[in-house]
């Protein structure tokens, strides 16, 4: 029924700070959104994330920069002009109205009759598959349910921009993954531009088209899940995006070319950071081999021993701790995984396989890996 | 220790406390239910003789129904006024933040613990040089002003429960400030906003020492008309009063449980 | 626009601007004359301070304060415990006979202890007829004491209990468990639990009857009159709104100086973390 190309708003923010007092929330943000984009912003918690939003939104006045809907700078328009669609995290319904006079809320504020009023409601709560549950009051609908009244009722007036705040965070992981294919299809039907907010890694890389990754008020990288995952910009990147076993130490650059100078030994990496400066090698779980004797060949190799298995089905999560006591992950499957907790291994892997991130010291945040 | 049934002496003795406490506040209240069908014009009790006189009485003699119709009429005026500017009052003591707004909260609330007679010669000396003592405009500014702290506690303490995120949800969706406050902020703090009403039209229907002051022969409220009956003559109408007043009371309260009953199952 | 600060600041006015006509301007108006009618001067203060009779007044008036907050407390403490330890139907029923009289208009039950406490009435003759005669309490500062106790007794008990039924009941049984004797973990532990109630509710009683009028007008007598009978004369006989704004101003003080003292007791108590309560 739409024409997605025009059904969406781009959105593009440039330096955005926000400050309170001395302590910056937010610190000269950068981001774009294209038109009809599934945009995810995922940090930890308390890294900019719903500041940010709330700027989108105009709940919050920005210290400094600009956030500019299809070209036209927002910041001076009171919340109630801008046309957003916003869907709560604890999905502010209205506790006096039922269901369907919360979606038809928007639409009565824009003046539309009574009639169109009926059939917008009645389709909207068709969308989120909810007929006959209008008449309901909030308090009578489970989270799911509520949870769907409130997406309906952020796009039933049809916004060309849709803000989400954690709407999944207060459901359990079942429903959670229904919800997320949901959103997935509506995004596609009405292709308005999402802008998802998250600290569930998993999440946003289910759902989103790109996905910019918040720390103490900066954007650490924004890319597409797989650029995230194989090509992370920081070590902050590559510990939030799945998991990751992780090297710090000096690049050195030995007789066969450039080296990772660890506690652990002299570990061979391709990059184009020059010698002499602190780094971390990031190799993905799936990307390690397990040998029981010490590789002979050029490729990077570390001793481990296993402390656990973990199994999976069709595969295998074998958590293991290096000789310098930190610990690391291999995922996999078949003969070579076969290996039983105590043993003593050998770790490999493709040089081609080891991605050098810079080093830096602000390592914060829920991270997961080694 | 635990339980209703008294079993150490400390507890028998709370019991004991308990029920003349429990005496000493209903008692009075039920003598003069009797009193008011009294026979004769006198306060003996109990009456020896019964009629329906005094209720009579009230309604003919002009000085105490109109005292009754006075009383209404100032009562809902200085509680449709307290209900208007109390919220207004603690809607924007919530909204803003200053320096001074501990002072400025004083300022609103300080009439609550003012002795009632040095709020009577207050409002008496300046009412009087505006020459709207002994006008229903001045019992209804009067009023107004004794009740309005308890309403803005009551608003206070209803938008202490409000979700400010309803208010962004409402702003998103394209209302304006004030569609938002009437659309949705209000509709739910409507509780704090009714109790803090149930409140002033108690207190004015109640307020004798100011009123005293303010009354004249053809201006003059229903506690007051009592009063001075009481100070004047022997004259049961007083009882029969007191009786409507607490029906007058009472079905308040019980209209406005009622309703809040009826707001409840509607909602569900 | 209701976001506009400006428009909130005019929300605000608005009920500021109506109390601050219609009741602050009278205040400070007498105030005001307390220092200048008939001339500038304390000589209104010192008139009353020094005339022998409104001290006694004065003395009166503090002194049967003292007696309701005392009576209140003795019998509240009790009917407040009771409150929290007993079941909820006759917590139901004690709550429920608290507030009746809340809500029923201090006209008419003033006046209904009129009618009980009279010559010859329901009470005298009961005292008649067990040979306790003569015992007359209207007109009597005992008589003012009963209405004014009667009237103020729910504020008392809903002070205390609003206390008393934040209190961690399991403190006692720790105290039991600890060997302690009920009585004792009674006086040791939860009385002293209850000092932040029991200020709050002596602050709020003590205040509020130092104002009192009607009682002692319809119960009392012109020999035991009390300081708020003494400013209701002093205005509408003798019209003399000096004399009576310096009386006002030291009533004004005195509720003011209690109420100042009750927030100083409470702090302590606060502080120690028996919480803030009403
Ligand atoms: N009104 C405020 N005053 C002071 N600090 C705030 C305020 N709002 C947010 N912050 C701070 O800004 C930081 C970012 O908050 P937020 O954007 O809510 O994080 P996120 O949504 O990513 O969890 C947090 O440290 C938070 O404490
Ligand atoms: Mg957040």
């Amino acid at each position: 029924m739409h024409n997605p190309s025009q059904s969406g708003a781009s959105l593009e923010i440039s330096d955005l700070s926000k400050a309170y007092g001395s302590f910056k929330a937010l610190d000269a943000v950068s981001l774009t959104a294209r038109q009809g984009e599934f945009l995810s912003l995922l940090g930890p918690s308390g890294s900019g994330k719903t500041t940010t939003l709330n700027m989108i939104a105009g709940f919050t006045s920005p210290t400094s920069g600009e956030i500019r809907v299809d070209g036209r700078e927002i910041s001076t328009l009171p919340p109630y002009r801008r046309d957003i669609g916003i869907v709560f995290q604890h999905y502010a319904l209205f506790p006096h109205l039922t269901a369907a006079q919360n979606i038809a809320f928007p639409l009565q504020r824009r003046g539309m009759p009574r009639r169109d009023v009926a059939v917008r409601v009645a389709e909207a709560l068709e969308m989120v598959k909810l007929d006959g549950y209008g008449d309901r009051y909030p308090r009578q609908l489970s989270g799911g349910q509520q949870q769907r009244v409130a997406f309906a009722r952020a796009v039933v007036f049809k916004p060309k921009l849709l803000l989400m705040d954690e709407p999944l965070g207060a459901l359990d992981k079942k429903l959670r993954e229904d919800l997320q294919g949901e959103i997935r299809r509506i995004h596609r039907s009405l292709g308005i531009t999402f802008v998802f907010v998250t600290h569930d890694q998993e999440e946003a890389l289910a759902l989103s088209d790109r996905i910019a990754v918040f720390n103490h008020g900066r954007i650490e990288q924004i890319g597409t899940s797989r650029e995230l995952y194989e090509t992370p910009a920081t070590e902050f990147v590559a510990r939030f995006i799945g998991e990751a076993n992780i090297f710090s130490g000096t690049l050195v650059r030995g007789d066969a070319g450039l080296a990772l100078d660890t506690p652990v030994g002299l570990l061979p990496v391709e990059t184009r950071l020059p010698a002499g400066r602190q780094a971390s090698l990031v190799v993905r779980p799936e990307r390690l081999e397990i040998g029981k004797a010490p590789h002979a060949g050029s490729d990077p190799h570390v001793p481990a021993t296993v402390r656990d298995v973990v199994y999976l089905g069709s595969n295998r999560r074998i958590e293991i701790v290096f000789d310098d006591g930190r610990t690391g992950i291999i995922r996999g499957s078949g003969r070579g995984t076969d290996v039983g907790a105590g043993e003593r291994i050998d770790i490999r892997w493709s040089i081609a396989d080891g991605y050098v991130v810079p080093f830096s010291s602000s390592q914060t945040g829920d991270g997961h890996g080694s | 220790m635990r339980g209703g049934i008294p079993r150490s002496p400390g507890r028998i003795f709370a019991w004991g406390m308990a029920g003349l406490v429990m005496l000493w506040l209903t008692a009075p209240v039920l003598v003069l239910l009797p009193l008011s069908f009294s026979g004769r014009r006198s306060f003996r009790f109990p009456p020896d003789t019964w009629s329906l006189r005094w209720y009579e009485n009230f309604f003919t003699d002009s000085t105490w129904h109109a005292s009754l119709l006075t009383s209404l009429k100032v009562g809902l005026l200085s509680t449709a006024a307290s209900m208007i500017l109390g919220t207004m009052a603690a809607f924007a003591l919530h909204k803003l933040y200053f320096s001074g707004k501990a002072f400025v909260t004083g300022f609103l609330l300080a009439p609550m613990i003012f002795p009632g007679v040095v709020s009577a010669i207050a409002i008496f000396g300046v009412y009087l040089t505006w020459h709207i003592s002994g006008t229903l405009t001045g019992f209804v500014a009067a009023h107004t002003v004794l009740s309005l702290p308890f309403v803005i506690v009551s608003v206070r303490s209803a938008l202490r429960i409000f979700d400010w995120e309803l208010e962004k949800a409402a702003a998103s969706l394209g209302a304006s400030p004030f569609e938002t406050f009437r659309l949705v902020t209000l509709p739910l703090i409507l509780p704090g906003v009714l109790i803090g009403g149930l409140f002033a039209f108690v207190i004015s229907f109640d307020e004798v020492v100011v009123s005293l002051f303010l009354q004249t022969p053809f201006v003059r409220t229903l506690p007051v008309q009592m009063y001075l009956s009481v100070t004047e003559s022997i004259d049961p109408t007083v009882a029969a009063a007191s009786t409507i007043i607490v029906i007058v009371t009472v079905a308040s309260i019980l209209i406005s449980m009622l309703f809040w009953q009826k707001r409840k199952t509607s909602d569900a | 626009m209701l976001n506009d600060t400006r428009l909130r600041w005019l929300i605000l006015f608005v009920p500021v601007a109506v109390l601050g006509v219609f009741f602050w301007y009278g205040v400070a108006d007498s105030l005001w004359k307390s220092f200048a009618s008939p001339e500038i001067g304390l000589q209104n203060y010192a008139a009353f301070l020094q005339s022998p009779a409104e001290m006694a007044v004065l003395r009166r008036t503090f002194l049967v304060s003292i007696g309701v907050t005392a009576v209140c407390l003795a019998f509240g403490y009790p009917y407040a415990y009771l409150m929290t330890v007993t079941t909820a139907r006759l917590r139901t029923l004690l709550m429920v006979v608290v507030l009746i009289p809340f809500w029923t208009s201090m006209m008419v039950r003033t006046y209904a202890w009129v009618a009980l406490l009279q010559n010859n009435g329901p009470l005298d003759r009961v005292f008649k007829s067990l040979g306790i005669g003569g015992l007359a309490l209207i007109g009597t500062p005992g008589a003012i004491m009963i209405g004014i106790t009667q009237i103020l007794m729910p504020f008392m008990i809903m002070s205390l209990y609003a206390n008393m039924v934040r209190i961690d009941r399991r403190l006692l049984d720790a105290a039991d468990s600890l060997g302690a004797s009920p009585a004792v973990a009674f006086v040791k532990v939860f009385v002293p639990m209850t000092v932040p109630g029991v200020v709050a509710g002596c602050t709020l009683v003590f205040v509020l009857s130092l104002g009192f009028y009607l009682a002692p007008v319809l119960l009392g007598s012109p020999q035991h009159a009390m300081l708020s009978q003494l400013i209701v004369q002093q205005v509408s006989q003798l019209l003399d709104f000096g004399r009576a704004g310096a009386m006002a101003g030291v009533l004004l003080a005195l509720a003011l100086s209690v109420v100042a003292l009750g927030a100083v007791l409470a702090r302590p108590a606060i502080e120690r973390g028996y919480g803030e309560n009403t």
